[in-house]
């Protein structure tokens, strides 16, 4: 009773109902999703970054709708509450990579923008490959099962080796803040717009959340697909140089060995398989993805030497 | 409800508003938006982002120094004043049907109204002989390219076997123009010294784009002025050359009237005598004459030669028309009569 009394001052509307309790209203404008924030920073992240977002009006985040006195939130003491435009259902991927690659650059521009100011409010994973190995060792003693894993160790140290030089090499080179949980599914569409529904988490420092949205994306519509984004991408938020080399350094961390051996530790045997089988597919597909990546950035060259 | 294309089209503007239209209108320049929520007036623009903020700054602006006689702008629901979408730039307002109104004319309530935005907007610049210079040696030098320019189409004119009507009338009034761009030069240089004798110069906030369609009535009949999207700082003779060239082509115009108005505006902000130089440079010169020339030399299948001729003619006899107003504008006032209820006998 007190959110839906807040919200119909607070932003002036006529009519205000719930949809589906703490999360959905229905009112005269529209249906509209709720989010409560208790951390202010986080929420001032979470504002700059989508207000950035959506200077454009052809793929767009979904902005804190204004209140009456043109706040992004409302004051609700211990917590603060924001009202946000819903679209239900995804936005289309393959064809439609103009539009993503605005959404991407643009989110990443935003990031790179804000990263000094909103430094604080990040969370960052470290990956610890002497752990992976410890992990490897102990656990391949009990399970038969882990030999793709284990085969898969001198590559993946190979890779974090060339990663961490990358990055020794653009450690001057500030690296973009990025909502951490970024899915395709999370693009909805409206008018025409690809408006994406963003998270309440803690931005991510570094490429790796774009990382996995790469990965989705070559899954579900593949290189030629993933090629035409990245040149997408690049049309707002240049790949080709210091930021380029960076995701390529994400790309190249093995991130899906981590991954795994979370998962592993902390499962039972049955499990133990599918884990596995998913790990080798993610294993393939990253490597389909450095492939397209490092493919990319070699075309762009060649076409500058041209 | 209404599925035409411009609905869909217009969607992702007007989602940004929360509003989903019944029926979309054309209505010159801006788009007529009627909805459940009300009627609105949708304006598609050209203005990039630096624009767009600078636009919207004005209009705030205006608002806080307390002048409230503008077509407000309505903000999307996050908070913005327009709405970039594609290479366009657009802006939501009222739509005003327009009432009864109020005793004054058109042109009265513009020249009332921008007096008023000049008066509250008046600001005495530091003198920079520096600015001052550029000004006038940037006008002097552009006058003087479109003077060559001219001259150049009367040679060719003059060198062909058989004149076309147009290229007969222009060649006859050529000397006259010539002799109206230098009566303005020689104005523009009597500001130019009069600045750097009195060492002053003042802006105000000119709406940049003055004209009769730019002035709407609310329901209850008051002026409001809108389309600040060419507003800029600049002299206040800016906004005043502009509106008087317009208004020059009145049917009721005489030299009397151009007067009256000029007194209406001069109620706010009475000009200082460089300024009235300054206006008289700029509205005698030549341009719209200068500029029918290049709309036959460059679009030449738009109107027939009958059209080009008369257009001309109209535009001259315009120029007549602010040669009277000019010589009323530097007329000195007459001397206040004297009060012959003057008590003198303590002299």
């Amino acid at each position: 009773m007190t959110i839906l009394f807040e919200i119909k001052k607070n932003y002036e509307l006529q009519k205000v109902t719930w949809k589906e309790k703490d999360i959905l209203v229905n009112t005269d404008c529209g249906v509209k999703q709720i989010r409560i924030w208790k951390d202010r920073a986080l929420l001032d992240w979470h504002v700059r970054w989508r207000d950035e977002v959506g200077k454009n009006s052809l793929a767009v985040a979904d902005r804190m709708i204004r209140t009456s006195e043109g706040k992004p939130w409302v004051d609700m003491g211990s917590e603060y509450l924001t009202l946000h435009d819903y679209v239900e259902g995804t936005h289309e991927r393959s064809g439609h990579e103009k539009r993503w690659g605005l959404l991407i650059g643009n989110m990443l521009q935003a990031g790179l923008e804000l990263q000094e100011e909103f430094s604080s409010v990040t969370k960052e994973d470290h990956y610890s490959f002497d752990a992976c190995l410890a992990a490897i060792h102990k656990l391949s003693k009990e399970y038969n099962e882990l030999v793709s894993v284990k085969n898969s160790l001198p590559e993946a140290n190979k890779r974090l080796n060339l990663a961490m030089e990358l990055k020794k090499a653009s450690s001057h080179v500030p690296l973009p803040l990025f909502d951490s949980d970024t899915h395709m599914n999370n693009g909805g569409q409206i008018f025409n717009i690809l408006f994406y529904r963003g998270s309440d988490d803690y931005p991510e420092h570094g490429y790796q959340p774009l990382r996995r949205l790469l990965t989705e994306w070559l899954k579900e519509c593949g290189p030629y697909s993933l090629r035409k984004l990245l040149t997408c991408i690049n049309e707002h938020f240049s790949l080709e140089r210091e930021q380029g080399y960076l995701l390529l350094a994400e790309i190249l961390t093995p991130w899906e060995l981590q991954d795994c051996v979370v998962q592993l530790k902390n499962e039972e045997l049955a499990h133990i398989v599918s884990y596995v089988k998913s790990f080798e597919q993610d294993w393939d597909f990253n490597r389909i993805l450095l492939h397209c990546f490092t493919d990319w950035m070699d075309d762009k060259r060649k076409r500058v030497a041209l | 409800m209404s599925h035409s294309n411009e609905t869909v089209n217009y969607g992702p503007i007007l989602f940004q508003y929360d509003l989903y239209p019944e029926k979309i209108e054309e209505v010159g320049k801006v788009k007529k938006v009627i909805s459940r929520r009300g009627t609105f007036a949708l304006k598609e623009t050209s203005l990039n982002e630096e624009e767009a903020s600078w636009f919207t700054h004005v209009i705030h602006r205006l608002s806080e120094i307390g002048y409230h006689q503008i077509v407000p702008l309505y903000p999307t629901k996050y908070g913005d004043y327009t709405v970039q979408y594609g290479n366009r730039t657009y802006y939501l307002m009222p739509w005003f049907a327009g009432g009864d109104r109020f005793g004054l004319t058109r042109e009265e309530a513009i020249i009332e109204e921008i007096g008023k935005i000049h008066f509250l907007t008046l600001k005495e610049q530091d003198f920079s002989p520096e600015v001052v210079d550029h000004s006038f040696q940037y006008l002097m030098q552009r006058w003087e390219s479109r003077q060559l320019e001219m001259e150049r189409f009367a040679e060719e004119s003059e060198r062909m076997p058989y004149m076309s009507p147009f290229e007969l009338t222009y060649l006859s009034h050529f000397h006259h123009m010539m002799r109206m761009a230098e009566d303005a030069k020689r104005r523009l240089k009597d500001w130019y010294d009069a600045c750097h004798s009195e060492k002053r110069y003042r802006s105000v906030l000119c709406h940049g784009k003055l004209s009769r369609n730019h002035l709407l009535y609310s329901h209850h009949g008051e002026p409001h002025l809108l389309n600040f999207e060419k507003a800029v700082l600049d002299t206040p003779v800016r906004d005043l050359a502009v509106f008087f060239r317009k208004a020059v082509h009145l049917s009721n115009w005489t030299k009397e009237e151009g007067g009256r108005l000029l007194s209406l505006y001069q109620r706010h902000i009475p000009l200082l005598d460089e300024e009235k130089s300054l206006l008289v440079s700029y509205i005698s010169y030549p341009e719209p004459l200068f500029h029918s020339v290049d709309l036959y030399r460059h679009q030449r299948e738009r109107y027939s030669q009958i059209e080009f001729v008369h257009r001309l003619e109209k535009r001259i006899s315009a120029m007549r028309h602010i040669r009277d107003f000019c010589d009323l504008i530097l007329t000195p006032p007459p001397p206040q009569p004297l009060d012959t209820n003057i008590n003198t006998d303590h002299i």
